[in-house]
C-alpha cells in the first residue's frame, strides 16, 4: 500500500487554519482525522479524553453517517453534529478524506462553528488534495527498509521471540 | 493506507479482522488487550449490540515504541461478522492496510466461510483497491477453533478459501493459541510492504 506523509512544512498552512477557526470560534480543540481513523493532528486543549479513541470513532461515526445518508438517496453528507449535555462536535469533510473535527461548549455556537469551519476547509481543501495527489507517485522514502526491519524486529520481541 | 506524520514523529497501520460471525475476530483484540502490557496497548473499544455481538466494530491502538525516532503504532479493527452488515463492514474498511481473515472451523461454517471471503474481495474492490494494488495488500489466514472435535480438515479450508498460500495460522483464540503469532505475521507483512516502491494507483 502507498503510504501517505505529512512534513513540517505540510502544517505551515494547516496550522494556520485550525488556530484561526479555534481563535474565532472559541472552540475548545479542533481535530484533523483521515477517514481511516488515525489523527493527523490537533489544535487546542485535548488532554482531557482519549484522542486515539476519538480519531478511530469520529472516523467511524462520519462513515456511518455517509452510508446512511446513501441509503436515503443522498450522494454524501457534508458534516455531522454530535450534541452532548457539555460539549458538541461538529465533524465536516474535506478533499474527501479527511475529517475537520471541532470540539466546542456552551461558549460557542453551532451556527459560528458551522460558517467558521467551512472557511477553514475552503482553505485547507487544496492543501491536501495536493498531498493526495502525491501519493503512488513517489519512491520509498529513504530507510523505510531499514525502517521495516527494526520495526519488525520489535513485533518479534513484543510477540515473544 | 500507513499515515506517517513527521511533525508527530509517529507512523500508523491499520489492520483489519474480517471473518464470518461468531469465528473469533471480536475474541483475538481481547486476548491481546489481556496479554498485551498496558503501555504497549490502548483501550479497547467496542460497539457491540446488548449480547455482546459486534455491533460496528471492535477497536485496538498498539503500540511498538520508538523505531528510529518514529512511534509506531498498529490500529486493529474489527467488522460485525452477520451478513447484513455489509455497509458497516464496508466503512471499517476504510484505509486498510492489512488483512485477518479469520475461519471458523466448524463444519456448518464452511459456506459462511466463503461468504465472508466473498464479502471482503468485493468491499475491498469498492475501496478503490484493484487489479496489483489488491494483489500486494497483505491478508493473513487465521483457522479458528481447531480445538473442535469435528473442526473441518485444514487442507480442506486452505484448498478452498487460501488457495494462494498466504500466511496462515491454526488457533484457539477463546485460549490464546494462535492469537499472537497471526498478528505478528500480519504487522510484519504490513511492514514488509511500507519498503517496497510505490505505484500509481489503478
Amino acid at each position: 500500500m502507498p503510504q501517505w506523509t505529512l512534513f513540517e512544512r505540510d502544517f505551515r498552512s494547516i496550522d494556520q487554519a485550525l488556530y484561526e477557526l479555534l481563535e474565532r470560534t472559541n472552540a475548545l480543540s479542533v481535530h484533523l482525522v483521515d477517514r481511516s481513523g488515525q489523527l493527523i493532528t490537533t489544535a487546542g486543549r485535548a488532554a482531557d479524553f482519549d484522542a486515539t479513541s476519538f480519531a478511530s470513532l469520529v472516523a467511524a461515526d462520519f462513515t456511518a453517517n455517509a452510508e446512511l445518508a446513501q441509503l436515503m438517496g443522498e450522494s454524501g453528507i457534508t458534516a455531522v453534529v454530535s450534541e452532548g449535555r457539555g460539549r458538541a462536535v461538529y465533524s465536516c469533510l474535506l478533499a474527501d478524506r479527511v475529517i475537520l473535527c471541532t470540539v466546542f461548549d456552551r461558549r460557542s455556537t453551532l451556527g459560528l462553528v458551522r460558517f467558521r469551519a467551512m472557511r477553514a476547509v475552503r482553505m485547507l481543501d487544496p492543501v491536501f488534495r495536493a498531498l493526495f495527489d502525491k501519493i503512488g507517485l513517489a519512491e520509498p522514502v529513504q530507510g523505510t527498509g531499514e525502517f521495516a526491519a527494526a520495526a519488525g524486529r520489535e513485533v518479534d520481541a513484543l510477540f515473544g521471540d | 493506507m500507513a499515515l506517517i506524520n513527521h511533525r508527530a514523529r509517529e507512523i500508523h497501520f491499520k489492520i483489519v479482522y474480517y471473518g464470518p460471525g461468531l469465528g473469533g475476530k471480536t475474541t483475538n483484540l481481547k486476548c491481546l488487550h489481556e496479554r498485551l502490557p498496558a503501555d504497549r496497548r490502548g483501550r479497547l473499544v467496542s460497539i457491540a449490540t446488548d449480547h455482546e455481538r459486534t455491533l460496528f466494530f471492535d477497536f485496538l491502538p498498539i503500540e511498538l515504541g520508538a523505531i528510529q525516532g518514529l512511534t509506531t503504532r498498529f490500529h486493529l479493527y474489527t467488522v460485525p461478522g452477520q451478513s447484513y452488515y455489509h455497509l458497516s463492514r464496508r466503512a471499517v474498511l476504510q484505509g486498510v492496510d492489512g488483512v485477518v481473515f479469520v475461519v471458523d472451523s466448524h463444519p456448518a461454517r464452511e459456506r459462511a466461510n466463503r461468504e465472508s471471503l466473498e464479502d471482503l474481495s468485493t468491499n475491498l474492490v469498492t475501496q478503490g483497491l484493484a487489479g496489483e494494488q489488491l494483489a500486494r495488500l497483505p491478508w493473513v489466514f487465521q483457522y479458528n477453533k481447531r480445538d473442535l472435535a469435528d473442526a473441518l480438515p485444514l487442507d480442506r479450508l486452505r484448498l478452498d478459501l487460501n488457495p494462494t498460500r498466504q500466511p496462515e495460522f491454526e488457533a484457539v483464540a477463546r485460549e490464546g493459541k494462535g492469537v499472537a503469532e497471526t498478528l505478528r505475521a500480519a504487522c510484519k507483512a504490513v511492514l514488509s510492504r511500507l519498503a517496497e516502491p510505490a505505484k500509481a494507483p489503478v
